[in-house]
C-alpha cells in the first residue's frame, strides 16, 4: 500500500480548539430570545394511574407560561423499536415517568410551580426484578403489548404474549441437549448483574421551539438527530421536513444520548408556549433518578466440554431489566444474543435473551449492547473450565477461539477476525512483565485474562455528502455524530486522503436533519466503517468531477491526472497543474460559457449482502457488517483482610482491522477500559423497594478518578486483519475496549483468591464473603 | 436561572458581629464558612435559612503554637491551609493528612476546620483524628464563650451542642507528649473523593515497652463517632502485645452499633472495622516508637 | 438579595447586578452569558465548573456570588490570550486529551493553579492534584500525559 499522508497517521483533532477554549456550544449553553425553561412533572410512585391532577394553581404562578399535562397530548405514542411510551402518561411506570411539564420565564419560577401541582393516585403493585417479571403469575406492566405498533427494523420485536416480554430472542445451532449428553464435562452458572450509569458530564438537555409556519426546530445533546426527527415526527404527528433536529456538541453519549427521553416531552411543552423557545436540562440528580441506565442481567449459562478442550454445546438464558419501556432494550437483547455464547467455534448453540419490563427507570443501549455483560459471563465460565479439567486457559481459549473464515454462532462467517493475535499479544506482554500469582501477607496478587466479540449493524446505511467551495476548501457533511469519540477528525481524514488535499481545507459540519444526509444515529462502532465508506464514495465522486474537468481544461486524458495537496496535476508532466478553486465552478469555454457547476460528491453506504436472522433459529448470512475482537490480561492485588480490590496493570489487544488515527483508537481503548474497571469494583445503581434511585449523585455513584486508575496500561493495536469491506480495511472499536474489563479482573480476583465472584461490582465485601467461604 | 440558596447573605467584619447576626436572625439562619456541605443541602432543601452569615473572612484563619504547647486552630482555617501547613506537617502529621484527604483540592480550598466539626457527619476526616486528640472547641455566643471537650460536641448525625445563636471560633489540640504516635485509615471503596466507610485515628504514647496512655477514635461506625474506651482500658498500662491489641479490638468493636448505609453494610463495616483498628494502632505504635 | 458587585473577570473591571444568594456557576452562565464553565454535578464532586478565584482552584457550584466581591475571577474564556492559546491548552490538543470536552475547561484551570504551585509535579502529584476533576471520556491517561507537556512548556 502506498503511504499515506494521513490515514493511519495520529492527527490533531478538528474540533480540539474549541474544546481547550471552552468555545464548544453544548445544549446547556443555548440562550434564544424570549427562552422558557421547562421542568417535568413526574410520578413519585413505580406503578400507578392517575386519579386526579390539578395544575390550576401552577398555571396561575409567577412566571409560568404553560402547563401541559397527558391531558392535552391524549395518545401520542413514541419509542424506538415499539411505540410504547407516551408523550405524557397517566399510567406511570415508575418513579419518575413524566405526567406532564411546566414552562416558566425563570427555571426558579418553574420549579416554585412544580410545588404547586396536585396529583392523586391509585397505587398498583409493582415489579423491580426480571425473573420476578417473567413469573407465570406476574401482573402484566404493558398488558396492550400485543397491539402495540412496531417501527424501527421489522421483525426486532419478537414479544412474547401476555408475560412482561417485549422481545425474546432466539437462536438455535445445532443439538445442545445431544452436545451436553456427548460432552465429558458439563457447568451451569448464574449471574446477576446491577444497573450502571452512562455517566456522560453533560447531562440531556434540548431546547425545542415551534414557528408560526408549524416547523418545529430541535437542538439537543443526541447521538441520534434522525431517530430523534422520527419520533418527534411520529408521536407529534408532524412531517418530517418541519421538524428540524440539530446536534449540539454533544458532552458524551456511550449509548445513554442514543434514543429520545426529553425531546417529545419538551417540544410538545413547547408547542404551548406562543412559538417561544423552552430549554430543558436536566441536573444531576434528576438525569440519574429518571432517565437511563445499562440494563440489569439475571444470566444462565450451561456449557459442555470436551476432555481434549473442545467446546461442544453451550445454553444461554438470559433477563434483560430493561426498566418500565422497551426503548433501546428490545435491540440490546436481541444483539446480546448473537454474541453471549462468546468467539468461539461451538456446533450446539441454544440462546434464549429476553427484554424484561420492570417498574424503574428505563434501560438502553450502553458502549457494548450487552458484550461487557456477556462477556463476565462466558469468559468466567471458561476459566472455571479450564481450573476444572487441567487446561491452560490461553491454550484452552486459543484451541477454541474464532478465526477469520470461522461460523460464528449466527452462521456468518466472519471476513475479518484477529482473535488469536489478541489472545496471543496479551500473553506474550504478561511474560515480558513477569506476572504471576503471588502472596504477601494478606495481600495476594493474581492476574486473569478475557476475550471478546462484538458485532456492528447491517443495515443502517449512512450518507457523506462534499461540497468543494469556489476557493478550493471543503464541507463535509458527516451522518457521523461527534460525540468526543473523533469521528469528524476521521472523516476528514480519510477525505483528505482521497481527494489528494490538506486536511485543513476541509470542514466538518455537526449533524442537522435538514442539511445533513440520513444517518439513524452514531452507535455500534460503527461509523467508521460505514461513514468512512461513504465518505469515500463522496470524496471520490469530488475527485473524479475535478480529473474530469481539468481533463477538459488543460486538453489531457484523465489517465495522466492525479491530485495532490489541493491540485490537479499532470503525471508525466507535474508542472502543468490546476488549483481545485480553478475548477470549482466547472469550466469556462472561451466564449465565457460553462460546463458542468459547483461540485458535489455523495456517498451513501451500506453493505451489499446484509441480512437478517431467522426469527426461530437465529441464524442469517450477514447480520452484522463486521465483527470485532479483543483480549485483555488483568493483573489485581486483594487486601484479603478488607477485601479491597487494585487494579495494577491492564494489558488489551484489539482487533480493528486499520486504525485511522492510532491515538484516537489508543484514546478509546484506554477509555474504555477505565469504564470497565468502574464497572468491574465500583459502579452500581442502588434502588429502593419502590424502584426509587438511592445514590443518584457523583458521591455515592462512584465513576473511577484519576486516582484509580492502574499503574500501568499497554495497548497493542492489532491491524493484522484489515477488513476487505472497510475504508482502508478499519472495522470499529469504542465499544470492544469495555468489553473485556470486568471480566479479566474477576478473573484475576478468582487467581488470586482461589475463589470467584460472579456479580458486579467486585466490591469488599463480596471478596470478604468469598474468602470466608473458601475458608482461605 | 435557579432560585437563589437564600433570600439574603450577611459579611460581618468581627465575630461579635456575627453573634449578634445569629441572634438577631436567630428564626431562620445558618451560618456558612466554605459552605462545601452547607451548599449541597442548600439546594436539597434539607436546610432552607432565610438568612446566610458568611464567617469566612472573620480573623478565624490562624494556625497557632507548636507539639509542645499544644495547637490552637482557628475555626475557618481551611483544609489547604491545615494541610500545607509547615507547622502541622512536621508536629501533627496525622492531622495534615487528614485534611488531605477531605474531598478533592477544589473542595479543600474552601472547607473548614469548623466546618467539618459542625457537619458533624460521623464520618468527617477531622471529627475522627480531633477527637483522638483529645480536642477541644471554643464556642462563643450572645452569653460568652465555653470550651467543650469534642467528645461532648456531638450529640447526633449532624447535630451539635452548639446553640442557635452560637459559632465555633478556635480548636484547642493540648500539648503533645514528645514522644508519640498517630495514625488515621480512612477506608473508602475509590483512592480520593470518597467519604469514609469506616474511619479510625488512633494516638499512642508509649511508656517503655508499654502503652502509656491511647486514645481511640471510630468514625462512620456509628450515629456519632467517639473514643472506644473500653479498649482504651484495656491497652492502658499493659505491654504492648498482638494479643492485648486483639483484646482491646474485640472490646471496642462490640461496642459499636453498625450502620448500614447506601456506602456499607453494618455487617461489612464490622468486619472492615476490626482490621483497620488493629492496622491503626500498629502503625501508630511504630510510629511512636520512632519507626516509620 | 440582587446587589451590585464588582470584581474583575479574565483580567477585565466587571460591575453587574446578581443575587449575592446565588451560586457563581450561576452567575457567570446566565448573568454574564460566560457559558464556558460548566454544570454537571452540583455537588462539588466532578470539577467541571472549576474557575479560579484569586487564583485558587475552586468549584464554582459551591461558591456563593458575595464571594465574587472584589475578588479576582479566571473562566477558561480567559486563558487564551492575545488570541493565542496557554501552552496548557497546547498541550491538551498535542494529547489529545479532550474527547467530548465538557470536563476539558476545569481541567485546564485546575492544572494552571497546579502548574503555579508546582512546576515540575511527578505523575503521582498531578494524580493527587487532579483527584477533583472528572473525566469519562479519555480514562485520563492523555490528561496526564497534556500536564507533563504543559510543564515542559511553561518551562521552556
Amino acid at each position: 500500500m502506498s503511504a499515506k499522508k494521513y490515514v493511519g497517521r495520529s492527527v490533531q483533532d478538528v474540533n480540539a480548539v474549541n474544546k481547550v477554549t471552552g468555545a464548544s456550544i453544548y445544549a446547556p449553553d443555548l440562550y434564544f430570545p424570549r427562552m422558557l425553561y421547562g421542568v417535568m412533572i413526574r410520578s413519585t410512585h413505580p406503578h400507578a394511574r392517575i386519579k386526579m391532577i390539578n395544575v390550576n394553581k401552577a398555571r396561575k404562578a409567577e412566571g409560568v407560561v404553560a402547563v401541559v399535562t397527558y391531558r392535552d397530548f391524549p395518545g401520542l405514542g413514541f419509542g424506538t423499536y415499539v411505540y410504547d411510551q407516551t408523550i405524557f402518561t397517566d399510567h406511570p411506570r415508575f418513579v419518575g415517568d413524566p405526567i406532564g411539564a411546566i414552562a416558566a420565564e425563570s427555571l426558579a419560577a418553574a420549579q416554585k410551580a412544580l410545588e404547586l401541582v396536585k396529583i392523586e393516585y391509585e397505587i398498583l403493585p409493582h415489579l423491580l426484578d426480571p425473573e420476578e417479571a417473567m413469573k407465570p403469575d406476574a401482573i402484566l406492566l404493558h398488558p396492550n403489548m400485543h397491539n402495540y405498533e412496531e417501527c424501527g427494523f421489522p421483525g426486532f420485536f419478537n414479544y412474547l404474549k401476555d408475560t412482561n416480554c417485549p422481545n425474546q430472542f432466539r437462536l438455535r445451532k445445532g443439538d445442545v441437549e445431544e452436545g451436553f449428553r456427548q460432552a465429558d464435562y458439563v457447568i451451569e452458572s448464574r449471574i446477576s448483574l446491577p444497573q450502571i450509569y452512562h455517566g456522560q458530564l453533560e447531562t440531556h438537555g434540548c431546547v425545542c421551539q415551534f414557528t408560526p409556519d408549524g416547523n418545529l426546530i430541535v437542538n439537543t445533546s443526541t447521538q441520534g438527530a434522525f431517530l430523534a426527527r422520527e419520533m418527534l415526527s411520529h408521536s407529534l404527528g408532524i412531517p418530517m421536513n418541519k421538524v428540524e433536529v440539530n446536534q449540539t456538541t454533544v458532552g458524551a453519549g456511550f449509548g445513554g444520548k442514543i434514543s429520545v427521553n426529553l425531546e417529545p416531552r419538551c417540544a410538545a411543552l413547547s408547542s404551548k408556549c406562543g412559538y417561544r423557545p423552552v430549554k430543558m436540562v436536566l441536573s444531576r440528580e434528576e438525569d440519574w433518578q429518571t432517565v437511563f441506565t445499562r440494563s440489569g442481567l439475571t444470566g444462565y449459562y450451561k456449557t459442555g466440554v470436551n476432555k481434549d478442550g473442545a467446546i461442544i454445546a453451550r445454553k444461554v438464558n438470559l433477563y434483560w431489566d430493561s426498566g418500565a419501556y422497551a426503548d433501546y432494550e428490545v435491540s440490546v437483547a436481541r444483539s446480546a444474543g448473537y454474541m453471549s455464547a462468546g468467539p468461539y467455534d461451538i456446533p450446539n448453540i441454544w440462546i434464549d435473551s429476553h427484554a424484561v419490563y420492570t417498574n424503574k427507570l428505563i434501560a438502553t443501549a450502553y458502549r457494548g449492547f450487552g458484550c461487557s455483560e456477556t462477556t463476565f459471563c462466558y469468559e468466567q465460565d471458561m476459566d472455571i473450565i479450564a481450573d476444572e479439567l487441567g487446561f491452560d486457559p490461553i491454550k484452552f481459549r486459543l484451541q477454541n477461539a474464532h478465526q477469520t473464515g470461522s461460523i460464528n454462532a449466527t452462521g456468518q462467517r466472519i471476513k475479518s477476525c484477529a482473535l488469536p493475535d489478541c489472545i496471543t499479544g496479551v500473553t506474550d506482554k504478561a511474560k515480558e512483565l513477569k506476572l504471576k500469582k503471588s502472596s504477601n501477607g494478606p495481600i495476594k496478587r493474581g492476574y486473569g485474562i478475557a476475550c471478546m466479540h462484538k458485532f456492528t449493524v447491517h443495515t443502517v446505511p449512512t450518507t457523506d455528502i462534499l461540497k468543494l467551495n469556489e476557493d478550493g476548501t471543503f464541507i463535509l457533511e458527516t451522518s457521523a455524530q461527534d460525540l468526543g469519540q473523533g469521528s469528524s477528525t476521521v472523516m476528514c481524514q480519510i477525505a483528505a486522503e482521497v481527494l489528494g488535499v490538506n486536511m485543513d481545507k476541509i470542514t466538518v459540519v455537526p449533524v442537522r436533519t435538514n442539511y445533513t444526509g440520513y444517518g439513524w444515529q452514531t452507535a455500534a462502532s460503527s461509523k467508521t466503517f460505514f461513514n468512512g465508506n461513504s465518505t469515500i464514495m463522496a470524496a471520490t465522486q469530488v475527485r473524479e468531477k475535478l480529473l474530469e474537468y481539468a481533463s477538459i481544461k488543460l486538453n489531457l486524458p484523465i489517465s495522466d491526472l492525479d491530485t495532490k495537496d489541493g491540485t490537479v496535476f499532470c503525471k508525466s508532466d507535474p508542472k502543468i497543474s490546476l488549483p481545485f478553486s480553478a475548477l470549482s465552478m466547472g469550466v469556462f469555454n472561451d466564449e465565457g460559457g460553462q460546463l458542468g457547476g459547483p461540485i458535489v460528491g455523495y456517498g451513501v453506504f451500506t453493505i451489499p449482502d446484509g441480512s437478517g436472522l431467522d426469527k426461530e433459529t437465529g441464524q442469517g448470512r450477514r447480520p452484522s457488517a463486521f465483527w470485532m475482537y479483543a483480549a485483555m490480561i488483568a493483573e489485581v492485588e486483594v487486601d484479603t483482610e478488607t477485601g479491597k480490590v487494585k487494579v495494577l496493570k491492564l494489558i488489551t489487544a484489539n482487533d480493528v482491522g486499520k486504525a485511522i488515527n492510532p491515538r484516537k483508537v489508543r484514546g478509546q481503548i484506554i477509555a474504555g477500559a477505565i469504564q470497565g474497571l468502574g464497572s468491574a469494583i465500583f459502579e452500581e445503581v442502588l434502588f429502593d423497594d419502590q424502584g426509587r434511585v438511592l445514590n443518584a449523585n457523583m458521591h455515592d455513584y462512584k465513576m473511577p478518578t484519576i486516582c484509580d486508575i492502574p499503574d500501568d496500561i499497554f495497548v497493542d493495536i492489532i491491524e493484522t486483519s484489515p477488513h476487505p469491506d472497510g475504508p482502508f480495511g478499519a472495522k470499529g472499536v469504542g465499544e470492544p475496549s469495555m468489553a473485556c474489563p470486568a471480566a479479566a479482573i474477576a478473573n484475576a480476583v478468582a487467581n488470586a483468591l482461589g475463589g470467584r465472584i460472579r456479580t458486579m461490582p467486585i466490591t469488599p465485601d463480596k471478596v470478604l464473603a468469598v474468602i470466608k467461604k473458601e475458608g482461605k | 436561572m435557579k432560585a437563589p440558596l437564600a433570600k439574603d447573605i450577611f459579611e460581618p467584619a468581627t465575630v461579635a458581629e456575627a453573634v449578634d447576626l445569629l441572634k438577631e436572625k436567630s428564626d431562620s439562619v445558618c451560618l456558612i464558612a466554605g459552605g462545601t456541605d452547607l451548599l449541597p443541602w442548600l439546594k436539597d432543601g434539607l436546610l432552607a435559612p432565610d438568612y446566610l452569615v458568611d464567617i469566612a473572612g472573620l480573623p478565624l484563619n490562624y494556625i497557632k503554637g507548636s507539639p509542645a504547647k499544644g495547637f490552637k486552630i482557628g475555626a475557618t482555617t481551611t483544609m489547604k491551609e491545615i494541610r500545607i501547613s509547615g507547622s502541622i506537617k512536621r508536629g501533627l502529621p496525622v492531622l495534615a493528612a487528614a485534611a488531605a484527604q477531605v474531598g478533592g483540592p477544589q473542595t479543600q480550598e474552601l472547607a473548614t476546620i469548623g466546618g467539618n466539626l459542625c457537619t458533624a457527619s460521623p464520618a468527617g476526616n477531622l471529627v475522627t483524628v480531633l477527637l483522638a486528640l483529645e480536642a477541644q472547641v471554643k464556642l462563643l455566643g450572645p452569653d460568652g464563650e465555653r470550651v467543650v471537650p469534642l467528645g461532648e460536641f456531638f450529640r447526633g448525625p449532624k447535630e451539635t451542642v452548639i446553640e442557635d445563636s452560637e459559632l465555633m471560633t478556635e480548636v484547642v489540640i493540648p500539648p503533645l507528649p514528645r514522644k508519640y504516635g498517630a495514625d488515621y485509615i480512612k477506608f473508602t471503596l475509590r483512592r480520593e473523593m470518597d467519604i469514609a466507610l469506616v474511619g479510625v485515628a488512633v494516638m499512642i504514647v508509649p511508656d517503655g515497652t508499654k502503652v502509656g496512655k491511647i486514645r481511640i477514635a471510630l468514625g462512620a461506625v456509628g450515629p456519632v463517632a467517639f473514643l472506644a474506651q473500653a479498649a482504651q482500658k484495656i491497652l492502658e498500662g499493659k505491654k504492648y502485645s498482638d494479643k492485648t491489641v486483639a483484646e482491646a479490638v474485640k472490646a471496642a468493636i462490640d461496642r459499636c452499633s453498625f450502620i448500614s448505609d447506601v456506602r456499607a453494610d453494618a455487617r461489612y463495616r464490622r468486619e472492615v472495622a476490626a482490621v483497620l483498628l488493629r492496622r491503626a494502632i500498629a502503625a501508630a505504635w511504630t510510629t511512636a516508637k520512632g519507626g516509620k | 438579595m440582587k446587589r451590585e458587585i464588582h470584581c474583575k473577570i479574565n483580567g477585565e473591571k466587571r460591575t453587574f447586578r446578581a443575587d449575592l444568594c446565588s451560586t457563581v456557576l450561576d452567575v457567570l452562565r446566565d448573568v454574564l452569558n460566560l457559558t464556558g464553565t460548566k454544570s454537571s454535578c452540583e455537588t462539588g464532586d466532578c470539577g467541571a465548573c472549576t474557575i479560579l478565584w484569586n487564583g485558587e482552584a475552586v468549584n464554582a457550584c459551591l461558591l456563593l456570588a458575595n464571594r465574587m466581591e472584589g475578588s479576582e475571577i479566571t473562566t477558561i474564556e480567559g486563558v487564551m490570550k492575545g488570541g493565542k492559546l496557554d501552552p496548557i491548552q497546547k498541550a491538551f490538543i498535542e494529547e489529545d486529551a479532550s474527547q467530548c470536552g465538557f470536563c476539558t475547561p476545569g481541567f485546564i484551570l485546575r492544572v494552571k493553579s497546579l502548574l503555579r504551585e508546582n512546576p515540575n509535579p511527578s505523575e503521582e502529584e498531578i494524580k493527587l492534584a487532579l483527584a477533583g476533576n472528572f473525566c469519562r471520556c479519555t480514562g485520563y491517561i492523555d490528561i496526564i500525559a497534556a500536564v507533563k507537556n504543559a510543564a515542559m512548556k511553561l518551562k521552556g
